[in-house]
């Protein structure tokens, strides 16, 4: 190993300026997770991860399960704050990296960050010792050319990183913002440290056994913060969270972890698992596969739903005739018929007087023979009614028999 | 969006190959002539197994990555021609953790390909043929199949 490093040539300027814990890397782009989203099975990746990587036609799967899901979730902000308390430098770089993809695609996550940083911004020395404490100059330059492009993007609106450029070489890594606090991880419900975490839709991050209490009343979670109902089924336990907590409050995870389980065992609803196995099943239904395929099904392709993350949404859609983004800002039926405050997934500007129309259903004349080609083995599934799930049949793709005359 | 995570996710790929890698085996990215590197070609070899009959042999492997990466997988030939009952005449290897519709999933990466390409190399799956010359003697012949893989393994031998 140590031969293998001396040979291959210098990779000092791209690498990362801080020993990033594998299980906070992406699994899709392998770097430090930012804005990360966390999937119905508890997986985690981050925001445009997740979505570049949505099928525009059907359910899409989870890049590290396979898990069928039809809603993009919400970035899980708890967790995009703790990484950044964590990896600060390391996210100062994500962030600048994507800020800049962002601009050339005139496209944006949400900015979630403009809201906690701009009180930071006007100190001046905070902003400094919080974006910019790095000591080799390259990287300083790095950083200012970033900190002038923040500036000029409109909803950063004027803050105030430019002018510590100068005085920023001299600042050392702090290490008190990378400690961690009980008060980074409590339940929203129960208001005590996190135990078994899951993410709702929404991207708030609750105890398992507190959304069960939650959905005993209805059968939908409603989330107590945003007031929104997850549209899905039950979510399971983010594990990445959940090694998180144990690892960094071993004692009182551990006590928080067997008081559940003893009261969970005297009440009547004590097993949990067979609750969320029920509740995992309107998520299946959601998935009934060919709807895609039916012209009368109306299916958008390529287009998601701004309040529930649904992708692609299927029956009516509205859009918005007064958002000027490019991305357009549009609602499912459900989402339209039950108004609420929800921000556009993708930073749009859209408020509560904005006015709606009926999308029409991109009119594809689909051929079933030339989509067959494209998908391969899906479509014959769906059209000769096998049920199987194509254990027999080769794995190349259709192109592939060509070669093999 | 199709904006390209391909680029960007090959990167990472490339660090964490160089920071460990399993023995023997070899990942990096095309050099074009003018000394460029083009991240959406690899050239890597994968060493036969020990203890089998792909022992000593070192086989060459390309990987060609799409923009679509790690959204779908990349495409993993071996010489035209190759000997193995799962590879297509073209050297395409066929794999269900390289199909986009079976087992692919986005979290699977090179090291993790490399592996699984090692292993299908003596457990070949004859539910799965891609050729007929080596899916026919595997199937009929057990020696003349173990001969030409003893044959093929030592027509790759390592590149010193």
């Amino acid at each position: 190993m140590a031969e293998q490093k001396t040979l291959a040539e210098p990779m000092a300027d791209d690498e990362s300026p801080e020993e990033i814990s594998d299980q906070f890397l992406c699994c899709v782009c392998l770097e430090l997770l930012y804005k990360p989203i966390a999937l119905s099975c508890g997986h985690l990746s981050c925001f445009w991860c997740v979505h570049k990587s949505m099928n525009g036609f059907r359910e899409s799967h989870c890049p590290i399960c396979r898990y069928p899901f039809v809603h993009f979730p919400s970035v899980c902000q708890k967790l995009h704050f703790l990484l950044k308390k964590i990896y600060p430098l390391a996210h100062k770089k994500r962030e600048e990296q994507v800020l800049n993809e962002e601009q050339e695609l005139d496209c944006f996550s949400p900015q979630i960050d403009v809201v906690l940083d701009e009180p930071k911004a006007m100190d001046e020395s905070v902003c400094c010792g919080d974006s910019l404490n790095v000591s080799d100059p390259q990287k300083v330059e790095e950083c200012s050319n970033a900190a002038k492009l923040l500036s000029t993007l409109p909803s950063r609106g004027d803050t105030s990183c430019i002018p510590c450029n100068e005085e920023s070489n001299v600042h050392e890594n702090d290490k008190v913002s990378t400690q961690i606090s009980k008060d980074d991880l409590l339940c929203t419900a129960c208001k005590e440290l996190l135990v078994r975490p899951v993410v709702l839709n929404c991207g708030h991050v609750y105890c398992e056994g507190c959304v069960v209490d939650m959905a005993e009343e209805s059968e939908k979670i409603k989330c107590q913060e945003c007031h929104v109902y997850d549209p899905r089924g039950f979510p399971k336990v983010c594990l990445v969270l959940d090694q998180l907590l144990e690892e960094n409050f071993p004692e009182e995870y551990n006590s928080r972890r067997s008081g559940i389980q003893k009261a969970h065992a005297h009440t009547s609803k004590g097993n949990i698992q067979s609750f969320l196995k029920e509740g995992t099943l309107p998520v299946n239904n959601n998935n009934d596969m060919p709807q895609w395929l039916n012209p009368k099904s109306k299916v958008h392709f390529h287009a998601g739903c701004d309040s529930c993350g649904v992708h692609p949404i299927i029956g009516d859609r509205y859009r918005c005739k007064d958002c000027k983004e490019k991305m357009g800002y549009d609602l499912c039926k459900d989402c339209y018929d039950t108004p609420s405050k929800v921000p556009g997934r993708f930073n749009q500007q859209h408020t509560p007087d904005h006015r709606f129309e009926l999308a029409e259903v991109p009119q594809l004349r689909i051929n079933l023979n030339a989509i067959g080609f494209l998908l391969g083995p899906m479509v014959n599934s769906i059209e000769g009614g096998g049920s199987d799930d194509g254990e027999e049949r080769p794995h190349g793709s259709s192109n592939e028999s060509s070669s093999t005359e | 969006m199709a904006s390209g995570i391909a680029r960007g996710r090959l990167t990472e790929e490339r660090k964490s190959w160089r920071k460990n890698h399993p023995h023997g085996f070899v990942a990096k990215p095309e050099t074009t002539n003018d000394g460029t590197v083009n991240l959406m070609i690899w050239h890597c070899t994968i060493p036969g197994k020990a203890g089998t009959d792909w022992e000593g042999g070192f086989f060459p492997l390309t990987m060609h990555f799409s923009e679509d990466y790690p959204s779908k997988p990349p495409k993993c030939k071996f010489p035209q021609g190759f000997f193995h009952p799962n590879v297509y005449p073209s050297g395409t290897v066929c794999l269900s953790i390289l199909n986009e519709d079976y087992g692919w999933r986005p979290a699977i990466t090179v090291k993790q390909i490399l592996v699984g390409i090692q292993d299908l190399l003596d457990t070949p799956n004859p539910a799965d043929p891609a050729q007929t010359d080596g899916y026919h003697l595997f199937c009929q012949d057990p020696v003349e199949y173990k001969k030409r893989v003893k044959l093929q393994s030592k027509q790759y031998p390592p590149i010193v």
